[in-house]
């Protein structure tokens, strides 16, 4: 019989409540959580409680326990670095959420830090693990579209108007320029893996406009549309706003086009229950099918520990999503010059399936 | 006391041509009366059959359309960049025109229009297909309006046929943007009612086309607002795509966001009720109803010199943009 495994929180805030820790509940018969810490005290008490684990304050009370094997971090992504490398000093492998950092040094020390320390590091892409995402890549392994030509995904995010305690609103951290970057990373960074994954290419230019669309944001970029030239000669774009009315249907539109054939999925046809009331719709079931994709972060979790006690390659190496945010980090670049922005070749960067 | 019928000329064909022969009733209030080729005259079979499919008079000569002292309003169809100088001829000799976009493709021809439309004693109108179609009308109408509030974004996107595919909406000849692309500048040219100031465009031949078949335009307008284009020639033949194409368009306001469905804009025909189909017959016949309404004084739908320059505007932006050398990073 193998013994579980014994998991760290560093972070316990939206993320790791609507994700990581129903993640790891549905595999406790692999992990189980023995800390978590937060600067909040009452929000690593809630995580904490139905584990019986030990709730901190400080995450190097998590660190400094013999008994965790991995640590989740779900800080904002400006103390990714400092929890990352002292995990690796610690001896933990470390499942950090997306996006990896806020800059490629941060990312790189990361790594190195990992490296030495022979640790597991594994960055979240959750969307990778995502059902409809990993069917589309096999699809375009199989050859049913030809080569990728072209691939678009914008992503709405509703629900973040003046009033709501959402994202990029005044007292979300992701409004505070201290700890988000904006649109261009926090949302973003899914589409930038998800088009150099599905164009199978490195990105070689790119531009891109951001702006401020939500009333009381302190000056971080919530909106970001951009668009990419690979290597291959295949075209990338994405358009990112969380400026939407709740109720808004369509989350995610993707489409792809090869030289023989078409992907696209909208989440508005995901819709499995549309309410209406007062001349209004709602769509309570389809922020579910995506967002709050339990079975990604399930398998996203599942993946990492296969690394960490089953031996298998990391279904997400840490290169795969530095590369995501050196194309996320030229975007930005791009939106605050107002110029294009050209990447030169990264012998580190290979897309992995 | 009925209205009498507002004769109109039409010169010109292409798809609304089509359209507007296949639908084959106008407008109670119009009678189309003569109709003519457009100038260059490479759709002279095309017309004449259309003209003949409506019982209409064939003129083997635009300027006779344009000038014929019993028209009093022209409705220039065609493809890019065969309208303008029908519809400078028709503003000259007094009529009302409505001209399908784009009424000019450069600025020099932009200006010429412009000063034919300001000495001129009829009205100039143009439109296309995503202003005129119910969705697209609906979505100004409520932009308009404000009830969106202030315009922070516009996405819209268009997808057509690649070559094989039967497409009958674009020439093949032209770019895929400098084609179709028109339908869409018009509509955001009449959303965001601003001038660009800062345009970068990504612009290939990506599914092996002899034409640049993809753009990917940014759009950053003075008021603020950034649009972003997306036109391709992309729907394979493994799709069963409609002729005319895909339309997908957001605007999302500061209070609230319109979105038009690409399913919204395939063809579809209507069993019940008059047989108008809403991306393919409808623009058409709204250009007669706003050639009517111009004649009767109601306020037009469409756009007028100004959206037209700036539409004109936004595509010798993108133009310049393409042709920079960073955009060949």
């Amino acid at each position: 019989m193998t013994t579980l495994v014994k998991a760290g929180l560093i972070g316990c805030g939206s993320i790791a409540r609507s994700a990581h820790l129903p993640a790891l509940a549905t595999l406790r018969d692999r992990v189980t959580l023995v800390a978590a810490a937060d600067l909040n005290a009452d929000a690593a008490k809630y995580a904490a409680a139905p584990w019986g684990a030990d709730a901190y304050t400080d995450g190097r009370q998590v660190l400094a326990r013999p008994d965790v094997e991995i640590v989740v971090i779900a800080t904002p992504e400006a103390a990714h670095r400092e929890w990352t490398e002292a995990a690796a000093a610690a001896g933990k492998h470390v499942l950090c959420e997306k996006p990896m950092a806020p800059s490629l040094d941060d990312a790189d020390a990361m790594i190195a830090a990992c490296r030495k320390a022979a640790v597991h590091l594994m960055i979240g892409h959750s969307r990778r693990f995502t059902r409809r995402y990993m069917e589309i890549r096999r699809a375009i392994d199989r050859g049913e579209i030809g080569a990728v030509r072209l691939v678009r995904e914008n992503e709405r995010r509703p629900g973040t108007r003046a009033g709501a305690a959402g994202y990029y609103t005044a007292t979300h951290w992701t409004g505070d320029p201290a700890l988000s970057v904006g649109a261009a990373l926090t949302n973003g960074i899914h589409e930038a893996d998800l088009l150099r994954w599905f164009t199978g290419a490195e990105p070689v230019a790119v531009f891109a406009e951001h702006k401020i669309t939500i009333e009381g944001n302190r000056g971080v970029p919530d909106f970001v549309t951009w668009s990419v030239r690979f290597a291959n000669g295949a075209l990338g774009s994405s358009e990112i706003s969380n400026c939407l009315p709740r109720g808004y249907p369509a989350f995610h539109q993707f489409e792809v086009y090869g030289f023989r054939g078409a992907i696209r999925a909208r989440d508005h046809e995901l819709v499995s229950l549309t309410r209406y009331r007062d001349g209004a719709a709602e769509y309570p079931e389809s922020q579910h099918i995506l967002l709050h994709n339990q079975a990604a972060y399930v398998r996203e979790h599942a993946a990492f520990l296969d690394a960490v006690r089953g031996g298998r390659p990391l279904a997400m190496p840490p290169e795969e999503a530095r590369a995501a945010l050196r194309l996320a980090l030229a975007a930005v670049e791009s939106a605050r010059t107002g110029r294009p922005v050209r990447l030169a070749e990264d012998p580190s960067a290979k897309v992995r399936a | 006391m009925t209205a009498p019928l507002l004769s109109v000329g039409v010169i010109g064909g292409g798809r609304h041509g089509a359209a507007l022969s296949e639908h084959q009733a106008p407008l109670a209030d119009v009678r189309i009366a003569r109709w003519a080729a457009s100038p260059g005259g490479g759709d002279v079979s095309a017309v004449r059959e259309f003209a003949a499919r409506m019982d209409v008079p064939f003129a083997r000569e635009w300027e006779a359309v344009a000038r014929d002292p019993d028209l009093r309003a022209v409705l220039v169809l065609g493809e890019a960049g065969s309208a303008t100088a029908a519809a400078e001829a028709a503003l000259g000799a007094g009529k009302t025109v409505f001209c399908a976009v784009p009424a000019a493709t450069r600025t020099e021809e932009m200006n010429r229009l412009a000063g034919a439309a300001s000495g001129g004693r009829g009205g100039f109108l143009t439109g296309g297909t995503v202003r005129l179609s119910p969705a697209g009308r609906a979505a100004l109408a409520l932009i308009g309006s404000g009830e969106l509030g202030p315009i922070l974004s516009v996405f819209a996107s268009l997808r057509l046929p690649v070559p094989g595919n039967g497409d009958r909406l674009s020439s093949m000849q032209r770019p895929a943007h400098e084609d179709a692309g028109w339908d869409l500048l018009d509509f955001i040219a009449g959303a965001v009612q601003a001038q660009p100031s800062r345009v970068h465009a990504h612009i290939e031949a990506l599914f092996g086309s002899a034409t640049l078949d993809t753009a990917v335009s940014i759009i950053r307008f003075e008021n603020d607002v950034v649009a972003t284009i997306d036109v391709a020639r992309c729907l394979p033949a493994s799709l069963a795509a409609s002729p005319e194409g895909e339309v997908e368009v957001e605007v999302i306001g500061g209070r609230e966001a319109v979105r038009i469905e690409p399913g919204a804009t395939a063809v579809r025909v209507h069993s019940i009720g008059p047989a108008l189909r809403p991306w393919v017959d409808a623009p058409v016949v709204t250009m007669l109803g706003e050639l009517a309404g111009a004649a009767s004084g109601a306020a037009p739908r469409g756009g007028g010199i100004a959206d037209a320059r700036r539409a004109v505007d936004l595509m010798e932006a993108i133009r310049a943009a393409s042709a920079r050398p960073s955009a060949r990073l």
